[in-house]
């Protein structure tokens, strides 16, 4: 899978993490978290629900790092764990928090704050949008565009074919195309 | 797919760095304490000391004549009359009650004890009031 830097280390950081190593653990935590915070927040559009998801999610990955028996990478398993979890949460009343958010962060930062505002703005529609996609969409559009995954890797995440994945990437791509159509002329800010 | 959101989509869903709160959760970093400048504690320390010393200071401590002097201060109406009483307030030392005749009185209401050594009144307490007030 691409991205995993832990390929040539992960069975030596697994069995750390069986045999209750901290320093195991602290080293799989510091590989993966900015990966399943990154899947959290994208899913969720909200910076606190997409902390629970992480932190339910690593609580998932060290509880049963003694389920996984190497049918699939370990990579893919990691996948599987965040996006069962992002699952899992039921949307909450997070639409307005993202832009809220965004605003804030851009009022702290130095610069063009005009810019920044603006950035802000766009983030939070495309945010937005997609956040209105249906969950397996979703997660599709998230795992393609947040974490770059071809449509086979995607696919075995998700345990579904390659042809799901391309259909419900198709279907995300049209609804966003037209949802985001004011976007168009705007696209090079 | 057209290019432009393509571009959108990459641009704003991209990977993000997790929050150091995170690690803080899960038990990989210490909390982060909110800590208060130990020079700022000691300018208040400071601040305070002053302020309340200074108050201290201006504060006349009052005095409890009957231990003071050992004798009784309470006025009735059979030895003194309470309405012609006069008191005064001294500045420093001790006091004792005054009977300047049988039925005018003034009391000298003495506080303040820095001074207690010096202003005492000992086998003479009226002359010694009288060094110092005008009765």
């Amino acid at each position: 899978m691409s991205g995993m830097v832990l390929e040539g280390t992960d069975r030596e950081l697994i069995e750390g993490c069986r045999r209750g190593e901290r320093d195991a653990f602290r080293a799989l935590f510091e590989a993966y978290q900015d990966r399943i915070y990154s899947i959290a927040l994208r899913f969720s559009g909200d910076q606190a629900l997409a902390m629970d998801i992480a932190q339910d999610t690593f609580l998932k990955l060290f509880s049963t790092m003694a389920d996984f028996r190497g049918d699939s990478t370990f990579g893919t398993w990691v996948y599987r764990l965040v996006v069962n979890s992002c699952l899992d949460h039921k949307r909450r009343s997070w639409r307005l928090i993202p832009l809220a958010a965004e605003v804030a962060a851009v009022l702290r930062a130095p610069g063009d704050a005009l810019h920044g505002l603006l950035h802000a703005e766009m983030r939070g529609r495309v945010q937005g949008a997609v956040g209105k996609l249906p969950a397996e969409q979703r997660i599709v559009v998230v795992l393609r565009y947040t974490e770059g995954l071809a449509y086979e890797e995607i696919a075995a995440v998700l345990g579904c074919s390659m042809g799901t994945v391309a259909s419900r990437l198709n279907r995300a791509h049209k609804t966003l195309e037209r949802r985001l159509s004011h976007l168009k002329g705007s696209s090079h800010a | 797919m057209p290019d432009w959101l393509e571009r959108e989509l990459a641009r704003e869903l991209a990977a993000v760095a997790a929050p150091d709160t995170l690690a803080t959760r899960l038990g990989f970093a210490p909390a982060k304490r909110w800590e208060i400048p130990r020079l700022a504690l000691a300018v208040a320390a400071v601040v305070v000391a002053v302020i309340g010393g200074s108050y201290a200071a201006s504060r006349p401590q009052a005095l409890d004549l009957r231990r003071a002097s050992g004798q009784g201060v309470s006025l009735r109406s059979a030895d003194v009359d309470p309405a012609g009483a006069r008191l005064l307030r001294c500045g420093g030392g001790a006091g004792r009650p005054l009977q300047v005749n049988a039925v005018k009185a003034t009391v000298l209401l003495a506080h303040s004890g820095f001074e207690w050594t010096a202003h005492t009144p000992a086998a003479a307490p009226e002359a010694d009031c009288h060094s110092c007030h005008t009765l």
